[in-house]
């Protein structure tokens, strides 16, 4: 049990400080394309211990996303977005419930439950929070053009290196 | 205080997940400033929307209000034009008191039928606001009625539109007269019988009050001719008139009040006895 906490912890803080230092400075820019933007700090969220109490999820995504924010010099915009990924969760892992149940103890790793209910799992999750961040961050549904496609390439681009996070560290990390 | 505790405990999740967003939210309209932009342009629009929309509605709920207060300004404007008139007709008074014969007092229709054959209106103006039998009753374009019953608060007026209704009037230009009746069903247009067949009238010729009967005053506007005829064995015309009011579109009206009704009547009473 404490295990877990401080693995959270370790893995809150390293991928804080890689999303901010960074992923932050990695933008894909050809000419007026410029809709690819690296979030991995989700993960956070996504990681926590599947019996971690709803209310702290949701306390933690709203720390979290402040010390984003203070990376990206926004205010609120990315712990709204995290908060709302984190109310959702809940429901999403209820809706991907395997037919043998979760093991409530552990966080929804790749190497835990396998390759395609992580794939279908981190991709509902990443395609809501980043949708639910770029029409925040536009604040306007005239941007709606703009808001589809940040979300689009920023979310295949998000999910590679979640992927490839998750098949590096087989290690709950 | 248990119970709040367990609402609490239940929806715990969403509460606190509802109150992040609305620190966020806050964060984000306050402290970036495009988003504030968006939000105060936003809010802007909306407003002004809402804002005007509610100045409609109470102009609306005004409506009322401003009627009675023009009606009652119609009502002193009619004074003056009619009595101007009068004046030359009683110049023999002196007593600037009595010159003013005639006095209008403002009244809401609050009852009417328009499509029987003896119809009858009634006025929300009683005898307490100085209503009184056989009183003319007047609109802004034309002629309505004479009131038969007052009460305290209510007055009944037998309108054009009724078989009994006899007016006394002439045509203008022309000192001949006649009583106008409704014959047909049709509340626009009238009789008027007893013209004498050698009067020159034409389509078109205005019909006004004649002003003998003592209950309108002289030259009030009631409609135009559009057709006449002599009966056969007849020495009259029988000539229809289109009223200038719409008596089915009439909201107010105005009693006409006049002052030396009870002297004529007197005087002429005298001649029987």
């Amino acid at each position: 049990m404490n295990s877990l906490v401080t693995k959270s912890v370790i893995r809150a803080v390293l991928l804080i400080l890689l999303q901010g230092l960074v992923f932050r400075r990695i933008a894909f820019q050809m000419g007026d394309f410029a809709f690819i933007h690296l979030f991995i700090y989700p993960l956070i969220i996504l990681l926590l211990p599947i019996r971690t109490p709803k209310i702290l999820q949701i306390a933690i995504a709203f720390m979290v996303g402040l010390s984003i924010d203070a990376f990206y010099s926004s205010y609120g915009i990315h712990a709204s977005a995290l908060v709302f990924t984190a109310y959702i969760r809940n429901f999403i892992i209820k809706l991907l419930e395997p037919h043998s149940g979760y093991n409530v103890d552990e966080s929804p790793t790749l190497s835990k439950l396998g390759f395609s209910w992580f794939l279908s799992f981190a991709s509902i999750l990443f395609f809501i929070h980043l949708f639910f961040y770029f029409s925040v961050e536009a604040f306007s549904f005239v941007f709606f053009f703009e808001i589809l496609m940040n979300t689009i390439f920023s979310f295949i681009a998000s999910i590679l290196i979640v992927m490839l996070y998750q098949l590096i560290f087989r290690s709950d990390y | 205080m248990k119970n709040i505790l367990l609402i609490f405990i239940k929806y715990g999740t969403h509460l606190l997940f509802i109150a992040l967003q609305i620190i966020c939210f806050t964060l984000i309209i306050n402290r970036n400033k495009v988003h504030g932009d968006i939000y105060e342009n936003t809010k802007s629009i909306f407003f002004e929307k809402f804002n005007d929309n509610v100045d409609q509605l109470s102009d609306y709920l005004k409506l009322d209000e401003q009627n009675d207060s023009l009606v009652r300004e119609n009502a002193k404007l009619m004074d003056i034009i009619i009595n101007q008139n009068s004046t030359t007709l009683i110049d023999t008074l002196t007593d600037t008191l009595l010159l003013q014969q005639y006095s209008f007092i403002p009244a809401e229709i609050c009852n009417k039928t328009i499509h029987l054959r003896n119809n009858y209106f009634t006025l929300c103006t009683g005898s307490m606001d100085g209503a009184k039998p056989m009183m003319g009753v007047i609109s802004a374009e034309g002629i309505v009625g004479i009131t038969t019953r007052v009460s305290d608060h209510y007055s009944i007026v037998i309108p054009l539109l009724h078989s009994q209704s006899r007016i006394s009037a002439s045509i203008r230009g022309l000192d001949f007269f006649g009583n106008l009746v409704w014959k047909e069903s049709n509340p626009r247009v009238m009789t008027l019988e007893a013209v004498p067949k050698h009067a020159p009238i034409s389509i078109g010729d205005m019909v006004v009050t004649s002003g003998y009967s003592s209950i309108f005053p002289k030259n009030l506007p009631i409609g135009a001719i559009i057709s006449f005829e002599i009966a056969k064995g007849s020495s009259n015309y029988v000539i229809d008139v289109e009223l200038f009011n719409d008596l089915n579109n009439l909201s107010y009206a105005y009693l006409v009040n006049n002052k030396l009704k009870a002297e004529k009547l007197k005087l002429e009473n005298n001649i029987n006895e």
